[in-house]
């Protein structure tokens, strides 16, 4: 799914015929809740936000690291990377986050899985009608429904 | 049993097939402290997984190590000989060759406890009180082991011993010296390990394991017998 439909089907769930959120607000809305969708699945281990690379001692973490899958023997510090069995390199399995979205022409929603990008829409909508302090009950009841399907189906019930 | 299979059991039994959940790292750690554990429960159980025999060939350790040369300090090992000052050059002797007999051989690093040392001509070796009785002219009878090294008076000798498991470093080349039947309770342990069982709880797991695998005749609170007479 394209960010600029996913922004389209915002506006249509909040109504919003007179492009009262800009397509920039939306964006950020959509960062937000892919970030938040990330966050559970990786809180459920989920293997579609793991990634393996061979890390070098004193290297930067590497764009959208999260955390390590298990431990390794290395220490994080503030964006460094140190090892502390004297290894130069190692192969390490970490989660990430998924990239920001910009917002330009022919940009992806940040998830392979539509279900997941229509959760994002949802939380997206949710965020949004919070600033204009609607009320968001029910789309937040919805969202809850859906984020425990989500865990349900990682983590096996 | 090979390390990697163990590897594979646990990751397969923690539902961990992705190495999203443990990384081979934990796994290691947590099977090399599976090793430790089971060496002290093991350790003078006399059981005979780990037994070991070992022989050792002065002349053989020689061939493999230079000859004696001159350490000084203040000259690199080039130099020395081309120094022809009379003044004396400070340094040591240093001789590299094994004697079994003066010098001693130091212990495997897995050794745990003495089954049986002999020469190799078979005669077997009985225990001297002190290192002078070893280089004692009647020492070519004796051994003794002091600080860490065994000390015989005889070019070669084998010796059995009771030996400690390796940890493992690589899973891919590896083994665990155990037989197969240690196969589950070493994944189930590491398993435990692996999820924070706590101390005791441990402990009694290890030492059901073993009791189970060694054999109820070595469960005795007889002395063991010693493999010489004095």
């Amino acid at each position: 799914m394209l960010v600029t439909k996913a922004i389209e089907r915002i506006r249509s769930a909040t109504h919003d015929e007179s492009y009262e959120y800009s397509n920039e607000e939306c964006v950020f809305a959509l960062n937000t809740a892919a970030h938040e969708i990330a966050a559970l699945l990786i809180s459920g281990r989920a293997p579609i936000l793991a990634k393996e690379d061979v890390f070098t001692d004193g290297m930067a973490l590497p764009e959208g690291f999260f955390r390590t899958a298990g431990t390794y023997p290395m220490k994080v510090t503030g964006q460094n990377i140190h090892f502390i069995d004297g290894s130069e390199k190692m192969k390490v399995r970490y989660f990430f986050m998924p990239k920001e979205l910009t917002g330009v022409e022919k940009e992806a929603m940040p998830f392979e899985m539509e279900f997941l990008n229509g959760i994002a829409i949802k939380v997206a909508v949710k965020l949004l009608l919070n600033e204009n302090e609607f009320d968001i009950t029910q789309d937040q009841a919805i969202q809850q429904e859906l984020m425990t399907a989500v865990q349900s189906g990682w983590q096996g019930g | 049993m090979k390390a990697l299979r163990v590897l594979r059991m646990v990751r397969q039994k923690e539902q961990d097939n992705d190495e999203v959940k443990f990384s081979d790292y934990d796994i290691r750690e947590a099977v090399n402290e599976v090793i430790r554990y089971l060496n002290v429960s093991l350790a003078n159980k006399g059981s005979q997984h780990l037994q070991k025999v070992c022989t050792f060939d002065q002349n053989e350790l020689n061939a493999t190590v230079g000859d004696p040369y001159w350490q000084s300090p203040e000259l690199y090992e080039s130099e020395i000989e081309l120094y022809d000052s009379d003044e004396p050059l400070y340094g040591v002797w240093i001789d590299p060759r094994y004697d079994f007999a003066t010098k001693g051989l130091e212990l495997p690093r897995d050794y745990v406890s003495l089954v049986d040392i002999r020469r190799t001509d078979g005669y077997p070796l009985k225990p001297a009180t002190s290192l002078g009785e070893v280089r004692s002219p009647w020492g070519d009878r004796k051994y003794i082991i002091l600080g860490g090294r065994i000390y015989v008076k005889a070019e070669a000798f084998c010796i059995c011993y009771y030996c400690s498991l390796q940890e493992v470093q690589d899973f891919d080349e590896d083994e665990i010296d155990l037989p197969d039947i240690y196969l589950d309770p070493v994944v189930k342990l590491t398993r435990m390990v692996l999820n924070n069982a706590d101390v005791d709880t441990m402990t009694q797991a290890v030492n059901t394991a073993v009791d189970r695998a060694v054999p109820r005749r070595r469960y005795t609170n007889m002395r063991q017998r010693m493999p010489f007479r004095l």
